[in-house]
């Protein structure tokens, strides 16, 4: 019952002080929002515009949205006040709002905080490509309290700001080249030699794999079966899929090729003494008799 | 199938296609009805060999022509036989860049259109700068040389005559140096295929080279004909990292 009657109360209210209003201020505030509102966009657009082709993309995304709540804020003060609103009271109760806020609002009001050291420090830009907490996605925005990601199924990862600061966080494309690593194990019998010639002539046969840095071939060590090869090779950003797919299929063709062999894990049993041959039976030859397996005896 | 020279006009009759090989490519180009068809094959390494036709639908009336291109990156080159320049010394380089081939179709109606672009050996791919900044460029097989001989011209091959003076009270070691290629010109005279003349000076090694390219017909060459514009004109030399080059990286690059 009180409910209705405030809700038939309020447009009454709303209606009285409408109608005290002078017309002109009336007109003042009508026409401060239309004017005002589509100004702040238009600013905010053409400040990050300005930004992004001056500075960078990131400090046009921030700017940009400084620059639109900050005049919405201006707008919207403006208006009320020509309406005759006193801000003071406004203002007091804000102050207890915020307190009241800020204590609910602790996680965001970090992320913003984050945000802004984000911001300063630039560990990565929109477009770089960069891997968090086990998801690799390209930087779509940096928001005021997030960072989206689209990964490579083109899914969309939204990010805390805060879990950015306090996690490890890999910028791939920071550098413009990277090195692709090709772990090689090749059978005991080869020469190493002539695995790291072929391995650096392979290498420079692919046009995609950078002269310089130079590849690199180091020799690892004795693995259980066999000689272990870490083949290094530079791509540029652009090509390091490519360079990562083509070098693997050059060494498999070219070790085909000139007969390398690539073991697979090789176990060598002894019985009695290391230096004793293995001892083995045949069984089943021409002219003897088969013994029966033991589980098919009458 | 038809003989012609290398560059020029192409004489594409209808049902008569051309054959070209220009270093590892394999060119074929056919005129059917009112279209241009091109194939282009490879037999080195390169894998972007799919064999399959390009159709260019054009007027009939046009022209079509075989133009020669420099690589449109910079080139890294490396000395046959590298030595150490004195301070405020002089000395003459050649080298060999292997030319880009391009199919140029143009008439009345259309303007001038490039319906191919591509080189005649492929080239590897190298960095020049650091691992941190720099830029993409080709790696030349050919070295540098302080002498030519007529058996080095091929069509699809240009020689690049480069004046090298170091302008610094240091030794400086040339070993391996950049060529901008894109901003050089290309000449002919009885076949064989010039550049215009480069003239760097090395000042120090924070301050790069100072670059001028010619513009003209080389000394070696003087009564050459223009073959083609550079691919990025510049009016005046340019200041450009030409003797620093990645300095030996740890054995994992660090």
């Amino acid at each position: 019952m009180i409910l209705q009657d405030t809700i038939a109360v309020a447009p009454e209210t709303a209606t009285n002080i409408l109608g005290a209003l002078p017309l002109g201020t009336a007109l003042r505030a009508v026409v401060m929002v239309l004017v005002g509102m589509p100004l702040v966009f238009l600013a905010s657009r053409g400040t990050r515009a300005w930004m992004t082709g001056r500075v960078h993309a990131q400090a046009g995304l921030v700017t940009g949205k400084l620059m639109l709540y900050g005049g919405l804020l201006i707008v919207v003060v403006s208006t009320l006040r020509e309406l005759g609103f006193s801000l003071a009271p406004l203002l007091g109760a804000a102050g207890v709002l915020g307190i009241a806020l800020g204590f609910a609002s602790q996680t965001s009001i970090s992320n913003v905080i984050s945000g802004l050291f984000l911001i300063a420090e630039r560990p990565f830009v929109v477009d770089d490509l960069i891997e968090v907490g086990g998801v690799t996605g390209r930087v779509v925005s940096i928001d005021t309290l997030s960072v989206q990601l689209r990964t490579f199924d083109n899914r969309m990862v939204r990010i805390p700001n805060e879990t950015l600061v306090k996690s490890q966080m890999i910028n791939i494309t920071r550098f413009p080249i990277r090195r692709v690593d090709v772990r090689i194990g090749v059978a005991y019998k080869e020469d190493a030699a002539r695995i790291r010639a072929l391995l650096l002539d392979i290498a420079e046969r692919n046009p995609t794999c950078l002269m310089e840095p130079e590849p690199v071939v180091v020799f690892e060590g004795f693995g259980e079966s066999s000689l272990n090869f870490l083949f290094g090779v530079w791509a540029t950003q652009a090509n390091f899929l490519k360079l990562k797919n083509g070098i693997q299929e050059d060494i498999k063709a070219r070790f085909d090729a000139e007969g390398v062999e690539i073991p697979f894990p090789h176990r060598t049993l002894y019985v009695g003494s290391t230096t004793d041959a293995f001892p083995v039976r045949v069984v089943g030859a021409e002219g003897e008799a088969t013994p029966p397996a033991p589980d098919s005896a009458p | 199938m038809t003989h012609q020279r290398t560059w020029g006009e192409v004489d594409l009759a209808p049902d008569d296609p051309v054959d070209l090989t220009l270093g590892s490519l394999r060119l074929r180009m056919k005129r059917r009805g009112s279209e241009i068809w091109l194939l282009t094959e490879r037999d080195d390494r390169a894998r972007d060999t799919d064999g399959e036709w390009q159709r260019w639908a054009v007027p009939e009336d046009v022209i079509v022509r075989m133009r020669p291109a420099l690589p449109e990156r910079l080139l890294v080159v490396s000395h046959e036989l590298p030595f150490h320049l004195p301070g405020h010394g002089e000395a003459d380089v050649y080298v060999r860049i292997p030319l880009f081939v391009q199919v140029v179709v143009s008439g009345a109606r259309m303007g001038e259109l490039v319906v191919l672009d591509e080189p005649s050996f492929v080239l590897s791919d190298t960095w020049w700068g650091t691992v941190a900044e720099g830029e993409l460029a080709y790696w030349l097989e050919t070295k540098a040389r302080a002498e030519i001989s007529p058996d080095l011209f091929v069509p699809h091959i240009a020689m690049c005559p480069i004046h090298l003076e170091n302008g610094s009270d240091h030794p400086l070691p040339v070993d391996r140096f950049a060529v901008r290629a894109l901003h050089l010109s290309l000449f002919e005279h009885d076949g064989r295929v010039w550049t215009d003349d480069v003239r760097v000076r090395y000042m120090a090694s924070t301050e790069g080279s100072e670059i001028r390219f010619g513009g003209e017909a080389p000394e070696e060459e003087p009564s050459g004909r223009r073959l083609a514009d550079p691919r990025v004109a510049i009016r005046r030399g340019l200041q450009a990292r030409t003797f620093d080059r990645l300095r030996s990286l740890s054995v994992l690059g660090g």
